[in-house]
């Protein structure tokens, strides 16, 4: 209903209150989803299909009860790789991004090269990185690092390339470039390194995962399906799975969650 | 003391500034000759794209004039910033939309270095002045358009300037928001006693607030006519309801018609 500055917002604080999800929205899905296990279920055991080639979600769901706290472990050795990752790429990517922001062709050679790398699959890269870090878990942090890095900084350098009647107003007051940074340049920026984070935080799993394939650390989602699947352990593989997804659907949850924290004054995060 | 009141308020001596484009050159502003006394209240009126904007952005060193002379208080618009002579409001109420109503206001004065505690003192009075002191923990979006203005003439008085540069600031409020701020402008410049210059686009708004008015032309954006407000101030309500204001609206009004007679 409001519109962008112009409405009355009289009484502030009343704004808030009657926000209800609609029904459908939780509702629909989960229906399609349980209609899905039922006919996998089904479609196992009528068909007596083997353990082996596809066991049914009751017995993933056993096994992943029995194996929870391992399988947690697991998932928290993963995250953290993927967490380190992030914190190194996204690090690396905005301060560039900052640093050649206003140097027009630094800028514009780093832009194009980070698209060249996006469309890369960066996890070939995988055996480069236990070269220089050996198979361990640094080169997994290292290889999500790569990975999440371009990414961070197309959508950095967008965020700072941005203008508004801000800077009129930050000369007028004869702002420092400290506060200059700190009072509109970075939080001008923050939009864009959320929506970023957005597409970097959940890809940062999948390359942990598949490059845990490969080796590093022992105690993680990827070596564990990884090794389990070639002793044709089919039930502990899936119900790594079934963690790895969950780890997934947190990660993306947390990052919603800051997103909305920290750009709570945004216009586009107030709508319904 | 004669001496000294020459140099104050502002000063634009043949003035021009000509923007370059792909287009073609656009001559924003010619031979424009403007002096605001101190304490005065001049308002520039135009038709929109006449350079009235590209004016006060000279006065507040937004703007490189191409040609002529300018001065605030007798300083080059330079200096006369970094010496805070001059506060700016700007056409949108330009609110940081990141930071509270009392740290948009207080952010003048982090730039200048003033501790924390007394910069916050400062931006409660000028937020009192306004009457907004009840919103400081609000964040602009919680604010309607014409309590975002507010904010932001409190911000451009925090540091206490002697020179206040509004630029249509009032342009985007409905009319009835608008002729309530123009009170509230009139009553807070009698308390402080500012020099200001102020662009408009309504002939209504430049005669209640204004001792003086200068009608520009456009392209190229020059002064035509200077007209002298004798309404008595303080100006209120029934400054509006009387014969002479409405005398001085017709005659800004034909001022406007004959200077883009000019332009045509």
């Amino acid at each position: 209903m409001t519109t962008e500055g112009v409405t009355l917002a009289e009484e502030p604080d009343s704004k808030d209150s009657g926000k209800r999800l609609p029904i459908g929205v939780v509702l629909t899905p989960t229906i399609f989803f349980a209609a899905f296990l039922a006919i996998w279920e089904l479609a196992v055991r009528l068909g007596d299909v083997q353990v082996l080639m596809l066991p049914a979600p009751s017995v993933i769901w056993s096994r992943f009860i029995k194996d929870f706290g391992l399988l947690v472990e697991l998932a928290v050795n993963t995250g953290t790789e993927a967490g380190k990752g992030v914190l190194i790429g996204s690090f690396i990517a905005i301060g560039l991004a900052g640093l050649v922001h206003g140097i027009g062709w630094l800028n514009q050679g780093l832009l194009s090269y980070s698209s060249t790398v996006k469309a890369l699959p960066v996890v070939a890269l995988y055996p480069v990185m236990t070269i220089f870090f050996g198979v361990t878990s640094k080169a997994v942090v290292a290889m999500v690092a790569v990975g999440v890095a371009p990414i961070m900084f197309t959508f950095a350098s967008r965020g700072f390339s941005g203008t508004s009647e801000h800077d009129d107003l930050m000369r007028s007051i004869s702002a420092n470039w400290r506060i200059r940074m700190t009072a509109l340049v970075l939080p001008r920026a923050l939009p864009y390194v959320m929506a970023g984070l957005r597409t970097a935080v959940p890809l940062s799993i999948i390359i942990s995962i598949i490059s845990e394939y490969f080796g590093g650390s022992v105690s993680t989602l990827g070596a564990y399906i990884r090794r389990e699947s070639t002793m044709l352990h089919t039930v502990q593989v899936w119900s790594a799975i079934v963690m790895a997804c969950l780890l997934g659907v947190l990660v993306f949850v947390a990052v919603s969650l800051l997103d909305r924290y920290f750009l709570r004054w945004h216009s586009s995060r107030r709508e319904t | 003391m004669a001496g000294e009141s020459e140099t104050l308020g502002l000063h634009a001596a043949k003035l021009g500034k000509r923007f370059s484009s792909k287009g073609g050159d656009v001559q924003a502003l010619e031979e424009v000759d403007l002096e605001v006394k101190q304490g005065g209240f001049m308002s520039i009126i135009g038709p929109s794209g006449c350079g009235k904007s590209t004016l006060l952005r000279a006065f507040s060193d937004l703007v490189e004039p191409s040609t002529g002379e300018i001065s605030v208080n007798g300083k080059m618009p330079a200096e006369a910033r970094a010496a805070r002579e001059f506060g700016v409001v700007f056409q949108s109420p330009n609110l940081l939309p990141w930071r509270t109503v009392l740290r948009n206001v207080t952010l003048p004065l982090q730039v200048m270095g003033v501790d924390r505690p007394t910069r916050n003192q400062t931006a409660l009075e000028m937020l009192e002045l306004v009457g907004l002191g009840s919103f400081a923990r609000h964040h602009p979006w919680q604010l309607s358009g014409g309590m975002q203005q507010r904010v932001a003439i409190a911000r451009a008085l925090s540091t206490n300037p002697s020179v206040l540069l509004m630029d249509e600031p009032f342009g985007a409020l409905d009319e009835i928001t608008r002729d309530r701020l123009n009170l509230e402008l009139m009553r807070i410049w009698g308390q402080l006693s500012a020099t200001i210059l102020f662009i408009t686009h309504s002939i209504t708004e430049a005669v209640f607030l204004s001792s003086q008015i200068a009608v520009m032309s456009s392209r190229p954006g020059r002064i035509t006519e200077l007209i002298d407000v004798n309404l008595p101030y303080p100006r209120n309500t029934e400054t509006r309801d009387m014969p002479e204001f409405y005398e001085l609206v017709i005659e800004v009004r034909r001022a406007l018609v004959e200077a883009s007679a000019v332009a045509s």
